[in-house]
């Protein structure tokens, strides 16, 4: 009687074990990542999509925009920028500044932006998605330069974003995205312009944007003093321009909300980039 | 003996049963692979940005909607992969569920392709919103996710 109780017992035990091991083999083990200091938000808290920086210079390149030397930020500042937020939002802004060289044929200067961002990157324990894989390396030196920073600033961004939803930092892409989105649109708002009159209608839509990007950046803010900033500066450049149609694509800047707007865009870029 | 037998049947019975409440279903969300078949599907679009939907199934239906700018004249793709959730259906409107006026501008259930992963090509208006229709009372299943991406078209001008 004894034995027939400990049998099953045992097997019970046994196979318990053994089924719980065979579990471990399907865990995928994570590669390690540095979450800093941020609260878990999911994804789906996030009720919007956020556009991309490639598209919108692109969009501003149609509407007219020429190519200006000295306008963007300098590539050797990167070393300025010590505060995680800070080289967040100049990841941004670098990355908007390629754009705009890529746009227009400046690959000479575009290579020292990837520089920039390479360096920026490794400074916030990003290279794994700044550097650029070897074999990537060997695609771009058989393309044209203008082909092979399409490619790194496409893959960069597409990188960004995977790296930021697996570490749960969703702060790195509303911050980078703050950062490109307020040097395209300074760019565009001072940069010569072949069609002044397609620019006003182009920024004016670009505004439909901030409502998410203040919610974005208030949800991921850690009570962070520079971003807290950055987001007082955006409440009160959406405030002082007119409202936004999302009924139409109608929307239009007059000469003095466009002055406004130039002003107060270039306020908040030169508080990012210290200038 | 045939005690001995009736009883190590009765155990591995038992087993099968408790290894089944210990491991979790793999095919509830493998939000890794949905994402790769998302961007096979997008090319020849740009990434623009994307966003996995976990939720737990429960009673009621739930609907959880997302909004996304378009630009002007641009051309835009939507992949909406709903492998690791049975029952989803997705809509797209011009204007939030707020908004009494809305219309409605594409639904999963009068696509001709009923697959799970579906691809839906806008016409662009400043604003639309997808919605996430995840029905009530799915049997045999707690959780699910959704995965969705968005691209854009990109042609060089001089």
């Amino acid at each position: 009687m004894k034995r027939e109780v400990l049998l099953p017992l045992f097997l019970v035990a046994s196979l318990s074990v053994f089924t719980r091991c065979s579990e471990e083999p399907a865990k995928v083990v994570e590669p390690e990542v540095i979450v800093i200091e941020e609260e878990e938000i999911p994804d789906e808290e996030f009720n919007f999509f956020l556009p991309s920086t490639m598209q919108i210079a692109h969009i501003l390149k149609k509407s007219g925009v020429l190519y200006e030397q000295g306008l963007t930020n300098d590539p050797e500042k990167y070393s300025q920028y010590e505060t995680r937020a800070k080289r967040l939002l100049n990841l941004g802004v670098y990355t908007g500044d390629l754009a705009y060289c890529i746009l227009n044929n400046q690959n000479e200067m575009g290579m020292q932006y990837v520089g920039a961002l390479k360096k920026l990157g490794n400074d916030l324990d990003l290279a794994e998605v700044y550097q650029t894989s070897e074999a990537l390396d060997k695609m771009e030196q058989t393309m044209s330069n203008q082909d092979s920073l399409v490619t790194f600033i496409i893959n960069t961004q597409e990188k960004l974003n995977d790296y930021a939803h697996t570490s749960h930092q969703l702060s790195l892409l509303l911050e980078t995205f703050t950062g490109a989105w307020v040097e395209t649109m300074y760019i565009g708002a001072n940069a010569e312009n072949k069609h002044p009159e397609f620019m006003h209608k182009r920024l004016a839509e670009q505004m439909g944007i901030l409502d998410n990007l203040i919610e974005g950046l208030e949800m991921t803010n850690n009570n962070n003093e520079e971003v807290s900033t950055i987001i007082s500066q955006l409440i009160d450049f959406k405030s002082s321009m007119p409202p936004y149609q999302e009924d139409n694509f109608e929307n239009e800047l007059s000469p003095e909300q466009f002055e406004i707007l130039k002003q107060k865009i270039t306020s908040i870029r030169n508080n990012i980039t210290n200038s | 003996m045939i005690k001995k037998i009736l009883s190590f049947v009765f155990i591995v019975g038992v087993l099968i049963s408790l290894s089944a409440f210990q491991t979790d279903n793999p095919a509830e969300c493998d939000a890794e692979e949905a994402l790769k078949t998302c961007k096979k599907n997008l090319t020849p679009f740009y990434f623009q940005d994307r966003k996995t939907v976990t939720f737990d199934y429960n009673s009621d239906t739930q609907t959880k909607e997302y909004d996304i700018q378009l630009f002007d004249g641009e051309e835009y793709r939507f992949i909406l992969n709903r492998t690791y959730a049975p029952g989803v259906e997705f809509e797209v409107y011009n204007k939030s569920k707020d908004n009494k006026k809305r219309k409605l501008l594409y639904s999963s259930k009068d696509d001709t392709n009923k697959g799970s992963i579906l691809i839906f090509e806008p016409l662009t208006i400043p604003h639309v919103y997808v919605d996430v229709i995840i029905p009530g009372g799915v049997d045999g299943r707690n959780q699910g996710c959704v995965t969705m991406m968005v691209g854009y078209e990109l042609v060089f001008i001089d």
